[in-house]
């Protein structure tokens, strides 16, 4: 992808963390992700953008190689229950390899209402960028 | 990265290797398709019959959490590396540097990819000398069976004389 397209991409996906941030105070970090561990969007962080993303990335990955040896078809997310918190890694379909949202929760946050934002938040990327990617 | 480290498990294993490789979109450091994001794994059997587990970690340094991780219980470590990249000796130094306490622990032994074009072998045993660490260095093809086997024989023999 050229570097304008790129930037086309990170605007997107910083727009939409943006928001669901602002709508959900609990919370406490997120980003959007390359498959290979990259970030291209986040807000803040407890931990640095750079080694969150690396870390989804390989968490994603060992949950897709799991679906795939379990004959599970396909990973959507991976759920990390934490004492006081959660984090969540999502696929974020794209092209042609999907993206990683990762979004880290305090204990505040109900989970079903944190899956449910994050999953319509992902959704509205996809279609947002796929619809982008028609109009180049 | 690019070393060969997939490859190689892919050449020894009797399983199925298990594979994290993604899309390389950091074609600036390699021009490879793929990159491995979190580890691969494999298995052989040794001549006792006891099972060796091997275990691939990515290269890059943005994933030295899972080099930790995986250093967890190791029994030793090869390091493979890409005779071809801009600097494989600062490479090099960048592996020993991240696996210093697993190889204080256990040991070590190098594969150098034989592409022609890179750093010669001495200047490979110089890196290690300036450390005071003579490991076992060796060229080696990763794709092919043997090549892998001997940095894996070379490694147990390593271990057995600590």
């Amino acid at each position: 992808m050229d570097t304008q397209k790129n930037k086309a991409v990170a605007a997107v996906c910083q727009e939409y963390l943006d928001k669901l941030h602002a709508d959900h105070k609990g919370i406490l970090a997120a980003l959007i992700a390359s498959a290979d561990g990259f970030h291209l969007a986040a807000i803040q962080s407890v931990i640095g953008e750079e080694r969150l993303a690396a870390m989804s990335s390989s968490m994603h990955a060992l949950g897709t190689e799991i679906v795939n040896e379990a004959k599970l078809k396909k990973c959507y997310d991976v759920v990390i229950e934490a004492a006081e918190g959660k984090v969540l890694m999502l696929n974020v379909p794209f092209a042609d390899e999907d993206l990683i949202m990762t979004v880290v929760a305090n204990e505040a946050m109900v989970f079903g209402h944190l899956l449910f934002s994050c999953r319509q938040t992902a959704e509205r990327i996809s279609e947002k960028l796929a619809a982008m990617m028609r109009g180049s | 990265m690019g070393a060969g480290k997939t490859t190689a498990i892919g050449a020894v294993s009797e399983i199925g290797v298990v594979s994290t490789d993604v899309k390389n979109s950091d074609l600036a450091q390699s021009q490879k398709a793929t990159t491995t994001v979190a580890m691969d794994y494999g298995q052989i059997t040794l001549d006792g019959g006891d099972q060796l587990r091997i275990y691939g970690t990515p290269g890059q340094e943005r994933f030295d959490f899972m080099w930790k991780i995986l250093s967890r219980g190791a029994l030793g470590l090869i390091i493979l590396l890409d005779n071809t990249r801009p600097s494989p000796l600062l490479d090099l130094n960048k592996f020993l540097d991240g696996f210093a306490p697993l190889i204080a622990e256990t040991g070590a032994v190098v594969g150098v990819s034989n592409k022609p074009g890179g750093p010669s072998i001495d200047a490979y045993y110089e890196v290690l000398a300036a450390r005071n660490m003579m490991l076992p260095l060796f060229e080696v093809d990763v794709r092919k069976k043997d090549d892998v086997l001997l940095l894996v024989d070379a490694l147990l023999s390593v271990l057995e004389i600590r």
